[in-house]
């Protein structure tokens, strides 16, 4: 992009420049961005601030309404739900776009790889894309939890290794027509090594298809790891997760208590709300096909 | 057409040979312990060593996957179980996809038809909550309000073994569906929304206003087809994803099929059954994908399958 300035020898904004603007004048991205910290201060300062048990039990407080000591209520053993809520949010946070990162960067090494190299590797690489894309995220989630013990680095290395088809497949077509175009050839012609013509001149090119991917790829996950735990096999016990909130506030519906089903719920929907709002706004930033539409 | 239709079908064999390899290989991971669960911790290795070569877990890994293979999937009896449970998973997501792909056309029109109203923000906001809104949390509020608060429906999906007459059977599966349907129809609809607002823009529809049509006819004669394409890729390419969603609709509603039941075995630690039914739910997703590809041909006339 350095080079492009200088030969036009005026000072031009530059792409990032120019993304940037789009983005910070975009109110969805700062509604998003400002969701998300808020959230995720709650899950992990909010802590700090009500330092109250998300697992102490007070029977004789089973399924309390909000109010008094329980601001949002209590659970059927009588634990305290605000507590509850806020360490409920970390492992979506942590594991959540931890995995959604380790799915993307793999997805964009092996979309950069099997575009560049074409032919029967490539082929090689989009059939293995395919059978991965294939499989329904959660089955291999349930086999790995059912036979080994789960924790936050089995849920992370799971969702990573199975979540990076889509990226890959994007990236794979970024990198196809990039590939075919002048500054590639000279680059090669050049003497330039397959390395350094996928690191220097490939990558940037395909930046904006990554980020709007790997934004892209955060709600994905997010709602597959959130299934899977209102199934008891994501995250694991004992700290609470919404999803699992969720699931437990099923046996109590006839009690009508309310907030057991609402808060953890909505809580998700908020999370995924400011993920797709930034992404969303990236997408726009980044894409000039896509300048209106979405908003 | 034809041989199109065979390629990509064979395409779909390899796709789900290498899911089979990856479940085996999975389960493979914990080769060990199908003896020690049976000798216990404090077994000899010699007694470990039995129970593998009687069990075949010493045999070379190509031939033990060939005897899984043929034991997990072509096992007498296996593939009519599978034909009494695979309708009602087809059933919920046909449905359910079928549903939001044609209100997405409906939606996205109108939409871009009517620009800016207030009726277009609403939705557009509405779409997005739907979008941001987990499916495990929605059918519960479904029946939280609608089963139990306000009595409208019946609280589970279509019960196994009974035979329900054509309306009470749809009275059971609206709630079913409604929750597969949410969870397709609200990013399908802004997805071709952004497109068709796109193809208003192109060459063809302004020659296709030049030479007089009407804004409607611009609209789903032209801009529609072209937009399509997109959306059927989407669609294809989503199917697993919604795979995840019908297990867990099928799950809260008890609904038995494939999802269930393999959410069921998988509990029971019967990974014989769980296997042959991931194996299963993988094939729909993939089957669907070779759908959407067919699809194509039907909306591009410039796509000719040789």
């Amino acid at each position: 992009m350095a080079q492009v300035a200088t030969e036009a020898a005026m000072p031009v904004i530059t792409a990032g420049q120019r993304r940037w603007r789009s983005l910070s004048r975009h109110p969805l991205f700062w509604t998003g961005s400002t969701l998300l910290v808020l959230l995720a201060l709650f899950s992990f300062v909010g802590p700090d601030i009500y330092p109250k048990s998300p697992i102490a039990t007070h029977i004789a407080h089973t399924l309390a309404p909000p109010g008094g000591a329980f601001p949002l209520g209590a659970d059927v053993l009588g634990r305290n739900e605000l507590a509850r809520l806020m360490v409920g949010g970390q492992g979506f946070l942590l594991v959540g776009f931890v995995s959604a990162a380790m799915a993307s960067a793999l997805g964009v090494l092996i979309g950069l790889v099997s575009g560049l190299a074409g032919g029967l590797a490539d082929r090689a690489f989009m059939w293995f894309t395919d059978t991965v894309l294939g499989i329904p995220q959660l089955v291999p989630l349930f086999l790995v939890v059912v036979l080994f013990r789960p924790n936050d680095g089995t849920m992370i290395a799971v969702l990573g290794l199975t979540g990076w088809p889509l990226v890959a497949r994007l990236v794979r077509g970024d990198v196809l027509s990039a590939r075919e175009r002048e500054f590639v050839e000279s680059a090669r012609s050049g003497g330039a090594t397959p390395g350094r013509i996928m690191r220097r001149h490939l990558l940037p090119n395909v930046m904006g298809t990554v980020v709007v991917a790997a934004s892209g790829q955060v709600s994905t996950t997010l709602l597959v790891l959130a299934t899977a735990s209102f199934l008891g096999y994501g995250l694991p016990p004992p700290n609470p997760n919404w999803a699992g909130m969720v699931a437990s506030s099923r046996q109590y519906l006839y009690d009508n208590s309310w907030w057991l089903l609402w808060l953890p719920g909505s809580a998700f929907v908020l999370l995924q709300l400011s993920v797709n709002f930034v992404a969303d706004a990236l997408r726009q930033a980044f894409d000039p096909k896509n300048q209106r539409g979405l908003a | 057409m034809l041989a199109y239709l065979g390629q990509r079908l064979l395409q779909a064999l390899l796709a789900l040979l290498g899911i089979a390899v990856i479940i085996f290989f999975v389960l493979h991971l914990d080769a060990a312990s199908p003896a020690r669960a049976e000798l216990g911790l404090r077994a000899s290795q010699k007694a470990i060593n039995q129970l593998n070569a009687e069990l075949g877990l010493n045999l070379p890994l190509p031939l033990q996957f060939w005897t899984w293979l043929r034991s997990t999937f072509f096992a007498p009896g296996l593939i009519l179980q599978w034909l009494r449970f695979l309708p009602r998973t087809l059933e919920l997501a046909a449905l359910g996809i079928g549903l939001a792909f044609a209100s997405a056309v409906g939606l996205a029109s109108w939409q871009v038809e009517h620009p800016n109203t207030w009726g277009d923000h609403l939705l557009t906001a509405v779409l997005y909550v739907l979008n941001a809104t987990p499916a495990f949390w929605l059918s519960l509020l479904l029946v939280w309000e609608l089963a139990l608060n306000l009595l409208l429906l019946p609280p589970d999906g279509v019960p196994s073994a009974t035979h329900l007459g054509f309306w009470e059977w749809g009275l059971h599966m609206i709630m079913p569906v409604a929750t597969v349907y949410a969870a397709a129809v609200g990013g399908w609809t802004r997805y071709l929304r952004a497109a068709l607002e796109e193809s208003m823009e192109t060459d063809f529809v302004r020659t296709a206003r030049a030479k007089g049509a009407d804004e409607h006819r611009v609209l789903h004669r032209h801009a529609l087809r072209n937009s399509l394409l997109p959306l059927l890729t989407l669609a294809g390419t989503s199917f697993p994803v919604l795979i995840n969603t019908v297990i867990v609709v099928e799950v809260v509603f008890f609904i038995p099929g494939a999802g269930a039941l393999f959410y069921r075995e998988l509990n029971s630690l019967n990974f014989g059954p769980a296997t042959s039914l991931a194996f299963l739910l993988a094939a729909v997703g993939v089957l669907g994908g070779v759908l959407a590809d067919m699809s194509y041909a039907v909306v591009d006339p410039r796509i000719q399958y040789r």
